[in-house]
């Protein structure tokens, strides 16, 4: 497994330095097989069986709109039948071509390269890889282009089996008489239709199936759609008679739900790996980035989201925060100018506006690559939610991050009255108390911690000393609360968006206040229940 | 100085304008009934064309009965049979054009949207780093 591993990650590697290359590579094999297959299907006219004609027709291919290639793949079969002096029988297979594109393919211009591999896959006799890979990893509009690749496929195997007869007649007297016989085998041949049945069935099943949300939901599909097949195939074979090998079909269903899974392995990996390049520039620079999104294998870490919240704050408060940014290095601003800074700019802070992090919106591809599901995903209350969705991530957040969980929870802590704004919150003791001993603090610090973390009696501003503790001493602010939370009792406290770096992260220079919670938890953990130590529940 | 966070959300940008950024700019020229109205256009000459080669098939299929009955056809009918297929199918592939490029375009429009937001962001850190820049410049004279 290990070498399955290291095999796939040099595979990555090679395709992100690639990727482009390789995409161009694959669709020219692809297009290569699947002329070579026609030509082989039917051989009539010299000069279109030529390697190099081959090889040119796909390389031009390689490079066009798949919708276009169809067209071309179109014509190629309709020379070569002309080759085979049955002009009347060419123009009625490139009528029919033209009416599948016509009505179906132009709502589909992308899927082009699956009806092309379906005929290409039939040919081999192994045509259930592809409801598999299609249900996997596309939609279900490429049922479509699916079913028009198996019309393709047996109307080519029509003309391989009859061109012969349907030379013999005289087509300047009888060709009525053909296009009848022709349309007659071809579109009554219930065959084509199971199939495009069974097919388009497995690409449901598979893709209903993969999107269910439980544990290896792929490989499940799988094997649901390898059941679903090769139960279709049984069925319309005794029904029509099909004339399968059902011996030969399992295992062939069995060996390309096999290779289903290798490909899983691979180009779920791939999906994500393909590097980015990019130019732009501004008015200093000419950037010329590559972006390679992040791969994380193995055990989903807890991730922590920034959510950042920017105050309405007018210019002079910009201009404030500019000197903080710019000065800060070049002049000593004693402890009480920043304090004083920083209670002038709570005063004049109006409610603050939520803002969900916009960053991660196109940049989910060429971001992390980070399982985020859903149920578990929490958002601290922005404007539309209100406080109502506050509950849980507070809940959570206190529950996961043990040593920080007062200051944590504290800053989720929304306020009484269900608005956004974060009037609650007090600023922190200017210097916390210093880290009391475990054992010294027992009972009361466990109060302590409680009031810290939000039961509604203590959040309105009574024991707010955690919530803008700095980081380093957040740990101990919670045993020094009870200390602190009768202080606040007596003189509530200035309204200061302190900065506690484990509850407010503001250190990246701009003008928002960053609050750390934790969106994601591992599985198993559901209803904010996350594993975290019992004594951390208590006060949740 | 390079601005790494403005680097991040400039390539975000880039990417969204070399991939879906293209498509969803050209869409954005248009009125969302504008667009559906063009696609629809589309739709009813593909329409029309496939119709035409299915009625030619058809035709040659039916060649030997139309030539026997040619006298005796009642062509009235059998023009308003075909025009009721005709519309038939283009009132079905029509519909599923209005519904399948409505979502499109809507969805079109929020990753506009959003790129526009990023741009704006952008915009922010440009400024900020203007007034940092008049800034630093008046302390240094």
């Amino acid at each position: 497994m290990m070498l399955l591993f290291e095999l796939r990650a040099k595979i990555t590697a090679l395709y992100q330095k690639y990727d482009y290359w390789i995409n161009l590579g694959l669709r020219f094999v692809l297009l290569l097989f699947a002329f070579n297959r026609i030509a082989k299907m039917l051989p009539y006219s010299r000069g279109l069986c030529k390697s190099p004609t081959i090889i040119a027709i796909s390389l031009v291919c390689a490079f066009l709109p798949s919708g276009l290639t169809v067209v071309i793949a179109a014509i190629y079969v309709a020379l070569q039948i002309v080759a085979a002096e049955s002009p009347i029988l060419a123009v009625l297979v490139f009528a029919l071509f033209m009416i599948c594109y016509c009505f179906f393919l132009r709502f589909t211009p992308r899927e082009g390269a699956s009806m092309i591999a379906t005929p290409v896959l039939m040919s081999y006799g192994i045509p259930y890889a592809v409801p598999l890979l299609l249900g996997l990893f596309s939609n279900l509009l490429s049922i479509v282009p699916m079913c028009c690749g198996v019309f393709a496929y047996y109307t080519i195997a029509f003309v391989r089996e009859n061109i012969d007869t349907l030379a013999k007649y005289n087509l300047r007297k009888e060709p009525q008489e053909i296009f009848i016989s022709v349309l007659d085998q071809l579109l009554k041949n219930p065959s084509m239709y199971v199939v495009m049945l069974i097919l388009a069935i497995v690409v449901v099943a598979v893709y209903f199936v993969r999107r269910i949300n439980m544990d290896y939901a792929f490989e499940i599909s799988i094997a649901v759609g390898t059941g679903v097949m090769m139960l279709g195939y049984i069925i319309g074979d005794l029904k029509y008679d099909m004339g399968i090998r059902i011996a030969g079909m399992v295992f062939g269903s069995l060996i390309c739900a096999g290779v289903t899974l290798v490909l899983l392995f691979f180009v779920r990996v791939l999906q994500y790996a393909a590097a980015e390049r990019v130019e732009f520039e501004d008015d200093d620079y000419f950037y010329y980035v590559k972006a390679i999104p992040k791969l994380k294998a193995g055990a989903p870490k807890r991730k922590e989201k920034k959510v950042i919240r920017r105050r309405k704050a007018d210019e002079d408060d910009d201009d404030d925060e500019l000197m903080e940014d710019t000065a800060l290095g070049l002049i000593d601003f004693s402890n009480k100018a920043v304090e004083g800074l920083a209670a002038d700019k709570g005063r004049k802070t109006a409610e603050p506006v939520p803002e969900e992090d916009e960053d991660d919106e196109f940049g989910d591809d060429i971001g992390e690559l980070t399982v985020k599901p859903r149920r578990y995903e929490t958002r601290v209350g922005d404007g539309a939610d209100g406080a109502a969705p506050a509950a849980k991530p507070a809940k959570a957040t206190a529950a996961t991050a043990a040593p920080a969980a007062s200051a944590k929870a504290a800053a989720v802590r929304m306020d009484e009255d269900d608005d956004d704004d974060f009037d609650d919150i007090a600023p922190a003791p200017k210097k916390a108390p210093a880290p009391a001993k475990k054992s010294a603090s027992g009972k009361k610090a466990a109060t302590g911690k409680r009031s810290a973390t939000g039961t509604k009696k203590a959040a309105s501003g009574k024991s707010t000393s955690a919530s803008a503790a700095p980081a380093s001493k957040t740990a101990s602010a919670a045993s020094a609360a009870p200390a602190a939370a009768p202080k606040a009792e007596k003189k509530p406290a200035p309204v200061v968006p302190a900065k506690p770096a484990t509850a407010f992260l503001d250190d990246d220079d701009d003008d928002e206040d960053e609050q750390v919670i934790y969106d994601y938890f591992p599985d198993g953990a559901k209803n904010g229940d996350v594993g975290a130590p019992t004594e951390d529940e208590d006060y949740l | 100085m390079i601005n790494n966070e403005k680097i991040r959300l400039m390539t975000k940008l880039a990417v969204y304008e070399n991939g879906d950024g293209r498509e969803d700019m050209a869409v954005a020229n248009y009125f969302r009934s504008d667009y559906i109205r063009h696609e629809i256009l589309k739709t009813i000459l593909a329409v029309t064309f496939g119709s035409l080669i299915l009625l030619a098939l058809v035709i040659a299929y039916k060649l030997d009965f139309i030539l026997d009955n040619a006298l005796d056809l009642n062509y009235k009918l059998l023009g308003r049979q075909v025009l009721v297929v005709y519309l038939i199918l283009q009132v079905v592939f029509v519909s599923i054009t209005w519904i399948g490029y409505r979502i499109y375009y809507l969805r079109s429009h929020t990753r506009l949207n959003r790129y526009y937001r990023l741009l704006s962001k952008v915009r922010k850190i440009e400024e900020k780093e203007e007034r940092q820049k008049d800034l630093l410049e008046g302390w240094g004279e």
